[in-house]
């Protein structure tokens, strides 16, 4: 070969891939058997391994060893479709059917995937799919959920942590970087990880086969991953089970770019054949629930679906940290800049209450997000008017919470949630906050330290903003009620979620 | 208001309606007397801003969504209403005018527009402009040949653009639901444009039989629903391309959910099925993160109805499709897999394989996955099956080939309704089908045997049975011919009491 060497997967090395063949069906074999395929030799023992998982599925009709074989085969997961093609063969097996049926089916695998040269190894541990918060550095609500979850489980269980191979065939090993990335970020392990780093692509993992054990989808899978993990829900005989954030995107696919739904609706393919889902709000666990309920109309149950709340945990003010009041009421908003995050409606409000006369500078702290061509033109009019407003951006941690600290009260009228972490985090720093009175930001206003409001009433947004720029004792109020509500930790949370996911008997062997 | 900031209004209204040959005076004019400030025959241009400026402030939101829609010859979206109401709020009523204004482009210009109040509209949209055998298509044509039968409405279509309700040419009403003339593309295009009277639909009820996923329509729709004073309903048909993704084409749940965004502002859906009112009840409970109430869901079953074939049909439909000696097996529907055909033909073999003896007839095109099945067919057709694949099969043929069959096939994994069963079922022909669901209500009154669709050896258990037992077939054929008729005219007069109750 000439050139700069290419990934082994991109290799025509046929004598890697039969070897790597030879050892993923040994493996498979021994997961089934409970011992190695006898032979001479790995070229023996995965020819008897073979035969013998062939002869397994032909008499007990068993459809996880379909899909258990062509992942074997194939170096990547199937899809329904193949799983149910070499059920059918196995089942008119006149003699070779079965084995033609993998082979035509593992080949196609093959080739789409193109890790048929790697090792697997089978897991018996619980595996938690971290893929992109192992991959990338992305950090925002569901990373963050994800990485503080994992912090809490890697110490208290035995987890196999997993990322995707590039295309989505199969789950694999994460390099050294990419299991800091997922399982300690902000630690220093991370920054030493990231200094030993080359910026060579990771190669050298194993596939991962999870095998009856159970599957936790900690992030949102995209969408190319979920045909293959809708099979492993449905044939493979794990059990896999998520945390059920929103349903933003089928539900309000109008405040959304296109293509969203389209993966989330793909995403729902795999949620359908799940075991359960935690919700991160009783919103959230309602849109699970109420997706569930539809499923009886094509014959399925659906995943039980219970609520588990996310926790409000901030870090703690600077050492001798006292709050003064600003000479001017400070607002604040903290989100990122999207259509059904409706700043819009903050905007106007904020506009009208300058016109009013009343005093006070407004804070708009968050990235762009996928739109921001309306609250563009509003800030723009509002700074072509000399208002005191200013969009900070992103910013640094440290600013966020003192930003927040020292705000008078925030604003967050969203349209739609699945949580609202700024609320909550909000109320956690003891700033109050005016919200939109009903899903996940209704549940966290009840328990006080809120004003809540209909996100669409302009007048009702203004007239909360009114009355917290013009009622100190209201104000002061609701900052009491902020501070006297209960803390609720990460390792709360990721105490009871794991009891919740794995509260379930596992399935037998 | 400052005198020279209404001068300027009036400066730049006009500079429109030269720029665009908007004719604004008629636009005003028509708006002011909706909202009962008739501006009296003489008013000009000036005249007529200021009374619209008198009878737009302070308006409420569905006011500004009128004033849109007329003033533009365009239904207005969501974000249009509620950005120029808080223009309205902040720089007065005028600021309605000038945005409507600053939208007129010269194609909108040379729209006509009425406004049809205190009727029923009932949108034909896709039966106009893209007519199909689908089976949506054939229930939307149905009942809105009973519903106009019976009562007063006016039909419409859409603009090209889909960004206007338009009036209909009582051709264009009469081939669409005929559905069997051909169109070709041009046609369509010179009569949607011959007719460009946009029609403002203002207190009434606002019926959509068929399904849209257009995505300027359903923003238009979604606004119409939410903002306007116009009661609005909807056939629901079923959820599958959100809840069973899998089974549709890549892409389709981006406008179905756009359809949903849309829906969630409606009065009504109609659901065909007590499955469909599941799936939109569940979609319902997914709107808790909203804070929408979502529309009232009601079960309103469809009817399903064979008529009897003549006997030239009949004897046409023998010749095509009988085997001598061999009993028939039909299957209706295309083939994606979502009407698991593969698993037809898998029991199908099995028993070929045992020994039976039968043809098997598919009747339904091919669709979105149906690769996997046809090289199937083709593999057991070259080993020397009995099977065959029919694309189309003009009506008559099919009520025909319902009554030639032993039995139907129709273990379909999800449908909102699964026509072929009823219709087999009303041609005394007993059906195999899925024991939930839609087909499972539609198989309640007899004359079904019911299996698991997932479970291939249920469905070669049934299909055997239903081969060999000849008194389990006299039963179930006994069953079929006792169950309670239906029609068009009963459901049509149902859904049209549902839609307008309330």
């Amino acid at each position: 070969m000439k050139g700069r060497p290419l990934p082994p997967s991109d290799s025509e090395d046929a004598e890697a891939i039969a070897d790597a063949t030879a050892q993923r069906i040994v493996a498979a074999a021994t997961a089934v058997t409970g011992h190695p395929p006898e032979g001479t030799g790995l070229a023996e023992a995965a020819s008897s391994g073979l035969q013998d998982l062939v002869d397994r599925l032909r008499s007990s009709q068993d459809v996880s060893l379909a899909w258990l074989l062509l992942t074997a085969v194939a170096g990547c997961y199937p899809q329904a479709d193949d799983v149910r093609a070499v059920r059918r063969a196995a089942r008119l097996d006149d003699g070779t059917e079965t084995a033609l049926a993998v082979l035509d089916r593992a080949r196609h695998l093959a080739l789409t995937h193109r890790t048929a040269d790697r090792p697997m190894r089978v897991v018996g541990d619980v595996v938690v799919d971290l893929d992109l918060c192992s991959r990338s550095d992305f950090h925002n609500g569901i990373q963050r959920v994800a990485r503080e979850t994992i912090r809490c489980w890697g110490a208290e269980h035995e987890i196999t942590t997993a990322a995707w191979t590039d295309s989505g065939g199969a789950l694999r090993s994460m390099s050294p970087l990419e299991e800091a990335r997922a399982r300690h970020w902000a630690e220093p392990l991370l920054d030493e990880r990231r200094q030993e780093a080359d910026d060579e692509p990771f190669t050298e993992f194993d596939l991962l086969v999870p095998w009856r054990t159970t599957v936790v989808l900690a992030e949102v899978p995209i969408e190319s991953r979920c045909p293959q993990l809708a099979a492993l829900a449905e044939f493979s005989g794990n059990r896999l089970v998520a945390i059920g954030y929103d349903a933003i995107p089928l539900v309000s696919a109008d405040l959304r770019p296109e293509g969203e739904p389209s993966a989330f609706a793909a995403y729902l393919t795999v949620v359908k054949h799940s075991t359960a889902v935690a919700g991160i709000s009783r919103s959230a666990t309602d849109e699970f629930a109420g997706f569930a309920a539809t499923l009886p109309g094509q014959g399925l149950t659906g995943p039980v679906v219970s609520e588990v709340r996310l926790p409000s945990e901030v870090p703690p003010a600077p050492a001798g940290w006292v709050r003064t009041a600003p000479a001017t009421p400070r607002v604040l908003s903290v989100g990122r800049f999207e259509p059904h995050k409706n700043q819009g409606a903050l905007l106007h409000a904020a506009e009208l209450l300058w016109r009013e006369g009343l005093d006070f500078s407004l804070d708009l702290i968050g990235g762009p997000g996928w739109s921001t061509t309306a609250v563009d033109a509003q800030l723009a009019a509002l700074e072509r008017a000399g208002r005191p407003v200013r969009r900070l951006g992103s910013v640094p941690e440290e600013v966020l919470w003192s930003s927040i600290r020292e705000a008078s009260f925030t604003v967050f009228v969203s349209l739609h949630e699945g949580f609202g972490l700024p609320v909550s985090e909000s109320l956690a720093c003891g700033t109050p906050v005016i919200t939109s009175d009903y899903g996940s930001q209704g549940e966290i206003a009840e328990g006080g330290g809120c004003l809540a409001v209909d996100p669409r009433d302009d007048a009702a947004v203004t007239s909360a903003m009114r009355r917290l720029l013009t009622d100190p004792v209201e104000l002061d109020r609701l900052r009491q009620e902020a501070i006297a509500r209960p803390l609720r930790t990460w390792k709360q949370y990721a105490t009871e979620l794991w009891d919740v996911l794995m509260k379930e008997p596992r399935p037998c062997p | 208001m400052p005198l020279s900031h209404r001068t300027s209004v009036v400066a730049s209204l006009l500079r429109t309606t030269r720029v665009t040959r908007v004719d604004l005076d008629a636009r005003l004019r028509l708006l002011l007397s909706a909202i009962d400030r008739d501006p009296g025959a003489t008013a000009d241009l000036p005249a007529l801003v200021r009374a619209a400026v008198v009878a737009l402030t302070d308006a409420p939101r569905s006011t500004v969504w009128l004033a849109l829609a007329v003033l533009r010859a365009e239904l207005p979206t969501v974000a249009e209403v509620v950005d120029t109401d808080r223009a309205a709020q902040l720089e007065g009523p005028e600021a309605i005018l000038l945005r409507a204004a600053r939208q007129i482009s010269r194609s909108t210009a040379r729209r006509r527009v009425r406004i049809v109040a205190d009727t029923t509209i009932i949108d034909l949209g896709e039966l106009v402009t893209n007519p199909l055998g689908t089976g949506i298509q054939r229930v939307a044509r149905q009942v809105t040949t009973q519903w106009v039968a019976h009562h007063e409405a006016t039909l419409v279509g859409w603009t090209a653009a889909g960004d206007a309700l338009r009036a209909l040419s009582p051709e264009e009403q009469r081939d669409a639901l005929d559905g069997t003339v051909p169109h070709d593309a041009a046609t369509r295009e010179r009569r949607s444009a011959e007719h460009e009277t946009v029609i403002v639909p203002w207190r009434c009820t606002y019926l959509l039989p068929e399904l849209t996923v257009d995505a300027r329509r359903c923003a238009a729709l979604q606004s119409l629903a939410t903002h306007s004073e116009n009661r609005t309903a909807v056939i629901g048909f079923d959820l599958v391309p959100v809840t069973s993704a899998e089974t549709s084409a890549a892409g389709f749940a981006n406008g179905f959910a756009l359809n949903l965004a849309a829906v969630a502002h409606f009065d009504v859906v109609g659901a065909i099925s007590a499955a469909a009112a599941t799936e939109y009840s569940g979609w319902s409970r997914m709107l808790a993160g909203t804070g929408l109430p979502g529309p009232q869901i009601v079960e309103v079953p469809l009817p399903g109805h064979a008529p009897e074939p003549t006997p030239d049909d009949l004897a046409e439909a023998a010749a095509r499709l009988l085997v001598p000696g061999m009993p028939l097996v039909l299957v209706v529907g295309s083939h994606e897999p979502r009407k698991n055909h593969l698993a037809v033909l898998h029991a199908a073999e099995i028993l070929w394989r045992r020994g039976h003896r039968f043809s098997l007839s598919f009747v339904g095109g091919n669709s979105w996955g149906s690769e996997e099945f046809t090289a199937r067919l083709e593999a057991l057709r070259g080993a020397g099956r009995a099977v065959e694949s029919i694309s189309r099969m003009p009506d008559g043929l099919l009520w025909a080939a319902y009554r030639l069959a032993r039995f139907t096939v129709f273990p379909s994994i999800n449908e909102g309704f699964g026509l072929p069963v009823a219709e087999s079922l009303s041609a005394g022909t007993p059906a195999l089908t899925s024991g939930y669901g839609s087909m499972a209500e539609i198989a309640e009154h007899g004359g079904a045997l019911l299996v698991d669709p997932r479970d291939d050896e249920a469905v070669v258990e049934a299909f055997a049975r239903l081969l060999v037992d000849d008194a389990l077939v006299d039963h179930l054929v006994h069953e079929a011919r006792r169950r309670p008729p239906t029609s068009w005219a009963d459901y049509a007069e149902r859904l049209w009491d549902s839609f307008h109750a309330g």
